[in-house]
């Protein structure tokens, strides 16, 4: 069976204690699992005036950590008003373990600010009434999709969830339920994924190869949505990228919505593009289009190198291969991110 | 010397272009898929309407940051009228990523090839 432990201990050791308590309560604001409400936020534009508080609901026990990152800017803002270079990212332990809290409801950080991200995303109000809108549209309440490259192929990514009952079963109730539901999604090899795919690639006609029972005149992303009408799709792109990326990302996302699909953007872990552009580029549109974001760059940043490497035979293609320990944070934290989505708009 | 050079440079072409037959719609799209697989954006642009333009650079970004290359390419016009044509190819664009290679034929597509001011572009698929 394929291990799923989180390396708690890694990633304590690395946390200044005092920040642990703060990085509790933040990933209890932020990461409430059984918790639809507590999980949704704000309009990113209207957040700052939802000063509001809420009382989250009681927690179910369970046995996966809560991932997010440490929010000291949020606490401690220099004068300057820069932020200072985040921390690694904490575990928080079980939910259940802490008396429950009064929390203020999720403020969204600016996309500047996007290492600050926590890694599960907080999912806008807006997002329910998407996902409603494409229920009555069609959309299969049982189905996502991924769009993505060769690091969102099933044997790579999420596979092991439609395969392998025995991690099933070790799950949380939570992450069960989601597996349960989207039974089917997690194995299945689509037209959006495909070793090299760009965001343009996926709106390129040619790109499936005329796979999949996709016409030549049918975009990737429009078989995809053909075939197995996603009510949640994964954006899971941005290590191949090119000059129009955020054009085609924003064609992307618009037909997405305007099908009431509920788009999780994703951060990657490479920095291949070497200033960082591509997640800040992913924060950007999670506020322009009021979205989920799940920060995958901070689920991995107290990683070697951020848990990528180069691969034998590919080295032209730089540092962009996750490690073992960044493939299980991806996959475990995906799901994460889909169970956190789908609980809060169902 | 120079205008000799030209002149001897532009009777090659015409010989070239005369031996091979090859309309020159039929040789805008063979110039447009070197473009496409060489990833020379002003070239493919060039060679493009501008209405098709943004079309061209999808297919361009398509290919990212994968290694691309043409096979067995061969392209033919069908004119119609002093200005337009349609020109159908064969071959492939052979795209690699790592240690695997993607086949995109050629010979399903069907571009609109416009001749404008005297250019031949491609103007739509």
């Amino acid at each position: 069976m394929r291990s799923m432990t989180v390396p708690i201990h890694r990633w304590l050791a690395a946390v200044k204690p005092g920040l642990f308590l703060a990085a509790l309560a933040f990933s209890l604001c932020a990461c409430q699992s059984g918790t639809a409400e507590a999980a949704l936020v704000q309009p990113y534009a209207t957040q700052a005036a939802a000063a509001e508080k809420i009382t989250a609901a009681p927690t179910s026990p369970t046995t996966a950590p809560n991932l997010t990152p440490t929010p000291a800017a949020q606490e401690t803002p220099t004068p300057s008003g820069i932020l200072p270079k985040p921390t690694s990212p904490v575990l928080a332990e079980p939910a259940a373990a802490t008396p429950t809290p009064t929390l203020a409801t999720p403020v969204r950080l600016s996309a500047d600010d996007w290492k600050l991200w926590p890694v599960l995303p907080q999912v806008p109000l807006s997002a329910r009434a998407l996902y409603q809108k494409g229920l009555a549209l069609g959309n299969d309440p049982h189905a996502f999709s991924i769009l993505g490259d060769c690091q969102s192929l099933p044997e790579t990514f999420l596979g092991v969830y439609d395969t392998d009952a025995a991690l099933v079963a070790s799950l949380t109730p939570e992450l069960q339920a989601a597996v349960a539901n989207f039974a089917g999604s997690f194995n299945r090899e689509s037209p959006t994924i495909k070793g090299g795919t760009t965001a343009g690639a996926v709106l390129w006609s040619a790109w499936h190869e005329n796979k999949f029972t996709c016409s030549a005149r049918e975009t990737p992303l429009d078989c995809e949505l053909r075939l197995h009408k996603p009510s949640i799709v994964i954006i899971n792109l941005g290590t191949h990228y090119e000059t129009r990326n955020i054009t085609y990302l924003r064609k992307i996302l618009d037909k997405l919505t305007a099908q009431g699909i509920v788009p999780i953007l994703a951060t990657k872990a490479d920095n291949r593009e070497l200033d960082e552009r591509l997640n800040q580029e992913m924060a950007l549109l999670a506020v322009e289009y009021d979205i989920p974001l799940w920060n995958f760059y901070s689920a991995v940043s107290d990683l070697p190198n951020n848990g990528v490497g180069v691969k034998k035979g590919e080295e032209f293609l730089g540092e962009i291969y996750l490690s073992d320990d960044g493939l299980e944070r991806h996959r475990f934290t995906a799901l994460q991110a889909l169970a956190a989505v789908w609980e809060a708009v169902r | 010397m120079a205008a000799r050079l030209l002149a001897g440079s532009l009777l090659a072409g015409l010989l070239a272009a005369c031996s091979s037959g090859k309309h020159p719609a039929a040789a805008v799209v063979e110039a447009y898929m070197q473009a496409l697989v060489d990833k020379d954006e002003p070239r493919l642009t060039s060679l493009t309407c501008e209405s098709f333009e943004s079309d061209a650079l999808l297919e361009l970004d398509a290919f990212g940051m994968v290694k691309t290359h043409l096979e067995d390419l061969d392209c033919q016009a069908d004119v119609s009228g002093k200005n337009d044509a349609s020109v159908t190819c064969q071959g492939q664009i052979i795209a690699t990523y790592g240690a695997e290679d993607q086949t995109f034929d050629l010979s399903d597509r069907t571009y609109q090839v416009k001749n404008q001011g005297g250019d031949w572009l491609v103007c739509g698929q």
